[in-house]
């Protein structure tokens, strides 16, 4: 058995177990996963309501939650369609799913660096299914890309931009974005466990992300285009294009689709092998 | 499955990295040193150091010993937050733990919905919260405040509402750290009730204190501990007499 769900081994689990220093298995993770989606109720809860919590004082409610993409969106993009002169038509609609997605990544990156010590008090209580914070947080950034995604749909019929049939490969490309970001924020999450550094790094890295993803400029637009092989190091590129794409410009991104499995596979076998390692000393660590 | 519940102990210790402080003065270099490069000082502590017992179903044990002694990092032990670095620890049994003060309360949520969420944290089906919430509610007292925020409980509301949560999960083992007997008078009535009423179902109960009365009366062993070492095991009176006794400083 796995000691994942121990602190509070209620109906159903297994009730024995044998805390001797042992063999450490690499599929861990995956095994404490399975067990997270088996009993989903601490962190699909936990996730509603941390943003029921946010917004429960507020007049306009979770209207907020869109409200800043919104405003985001509709001002830069009311600019920049006019300095970027080339795809103008397209421009709404590029920099409202680049943003709304650019957001998931930016947090969930951002959370998952300091989620242990956020959780330091539930840890040390006994409650050690590591993976349940991490869905939480993840969840909870699921809702409010849904909701954010309001405003790629308005930027899409306002501008107007048409759903073609390349949009079938949506069906594909998001979950292999979200897959590939849950396994990036376990990657992360034990990384700055150990490291409280790695987070004040973190946060200068994506601070950087922002200005050299095509977000708010175009890469095949104006002089977005000098900057031509660089573009392919950048490993959020990927996980825009790989929405965008489909979605804005009527495309699928193959090239961009490959890179970001062989991504997904990198980060999930990396993240594994460090999880199984490092579980038992997260709560000396946080 | 066997039926009879058990944690066995062989020989456990615990050793774990810690992060410590400088020593040198505030006023030195080093100081400045310390801000842009961290004080990287890293030393191997060793909390638990060889423990051995045996605890059997419907025993209480009470856990006694002066601050650093082990109690705390023996319960975590137990509620399967650490693991021990060598020896061989067995817990046969669901184990319920209230360990520290926050007890995993949400602050901003309300009462109801601290229920919830502590509920699916001891693994407690949808079906089963919503059954246990008239018990947890009578006994937390708080049906006129279920849907405030906690965090304008009293210290004492919100002790009641986990350890309500924590009990009505029936776990086979409980394990409580000492803070517990901080709760008020009316409290230790109820939840001493509440903590019998899991003995005759044959449960278990690990609780560490200060307070040898509450102690007394509630355990019926006590260990005692002193750097990590079990140095008394024996009927609860027993071993609160040790440790009041020129026995315990000498050892």
């Amino acid at each position: 058995m796995h000691v994942g769900t121990l602190a509070g081994t209620g109906e159903g689990a297994p009730p024995h177990r044998s805390v001797r220093p042992r063999p450490i298995s690499s599929w861990e993770l995956i095994q404490d996963l399975i067990a997270s989606f088996r009993a989903p109720g601490y962190w699909t809860y936990g996730a509603w309501l941390d943003i029921s919590l946010r917004y429960r004082s507020h007049v306009l409610g979770a209207f907020w939650m869109i409200a800043g993409t919104l405003i985001f969106v509709g001002v830069l993009g009311s600019l920049y369609s006019r300095v970027l002169s080339e795809g103008a038509d397209y421009y709404f609609g590029h920099i409202a799913c680049g943003y709304v997605f650019w957001i998931l990544i930016l947090r969930a990156l951002q959370t998952s660096s300091r989620i242990y010590s956020m959780n330091r008090n539930m840890i040390q209580n006994g409650y050690v299914s590591y993976t349940d914070y991490v869905l939480r947080m993840f969840a909870e950034l699921a809702i409010i890309l849904a909701h954010n995604f309001i405003v790629v749909v308005l930027a899409m019929v306002f501008t107007p931009i048409p759903l073609t049939w390349a949009a079938l490969a949506l069906l594909f490309t998001v979950p292999l974005f979200f897959v590939t970001i849950l396994g990036s924020s376990f990657l992360v999450s034990i990384i700055g466990a150990r490291y409280s550094d790695f987070g004040e790094l973190l946060q200068s890295v994506l601070r950087l992300g922002f200005f050299v993803t095509p977000i708010i400029w175009s890469a095949g637009a104006g002089k977005g285009a000098l900057i031509g092989a660089f573009l392919y190091l950048n490993p959020f590129y990927y996980l825009i294009e790989i929405v965008r794409g489909p979605l804005i410009y009527g495309h699928v991104p193959w090239l961009e689709i490959g890179a970001t499995a062989v991504m997904a596979l990198f980060v999930w076998a990396v993240a594994s092998k460090l999880y199984a390692r490092a579980k038992p000393y997260i709560p000396l660590w946080i | 499955m066997s039926s009879e519940h058990f944690i066995r102990a062989d020989d456990i210790h615990l050793s774990v990295p810690l992060q410590v402080g400088n020593r040198s003065s505030i006023r030195s270099v080093s100081v400045l040193k310390d801000l842009y490069l961290g004080s990287r000082q890293r030393e191997l502590r060793s909390l638990i150091r060889g423990m051995s017992f045996d605890f059997h179903e419907g025993e209480r044990i009470g856990l006694i010993g002066e601050n650093g002694s082990g109690k705390t990092t023996l319960l975590r032990l137990l509620a399967g937050v650490l693991q021990p670095s060598s020896g061989h620890l067995e817990i046969d049994g669901t184990t319920q733990a209230l360990l520290n003060m926050s007890m995993g309360l949400e602050q901003r949520a309300t009462g109801l919905e601290n229920v919830y969420l502590l509920g699916y944290c001891a693994g407690l089906t949808t079906e089963q919260i919503d059954e246990s919430i008239p018990g947890i509610l009578e006994f937390a007292d708080l049906h006129n405040a279920v849907h405030d925020p906690v965090r304008t409980y009293s210290a004492g509301m919100q002790l009641r509402l986990a350890f309500a949560v924590a009990t009505s999960v029936k776990p086979e083992i409980l394990l409580l750290d000492e803070w517990i007997s901080a709760g008020d008078r009316f409290f230790i009535e109820r939840s001493r009730e509440r903590l019998m009423g899991h003995i005759d179902a044959s449960r278990m109960l690990v609780f560490a204190s200060h307070n040898a009365s509450v102690l007394g009366e509630v355990c019926t062993r006590g260990l005692v501990l002193k750097r990590g070492k079990v140095i008394y095991d024996g009927p609860i009176d027993e071993a609160l007499e040790f440790y009041g006794s020129d026995g315990y400083q000498e050892s």
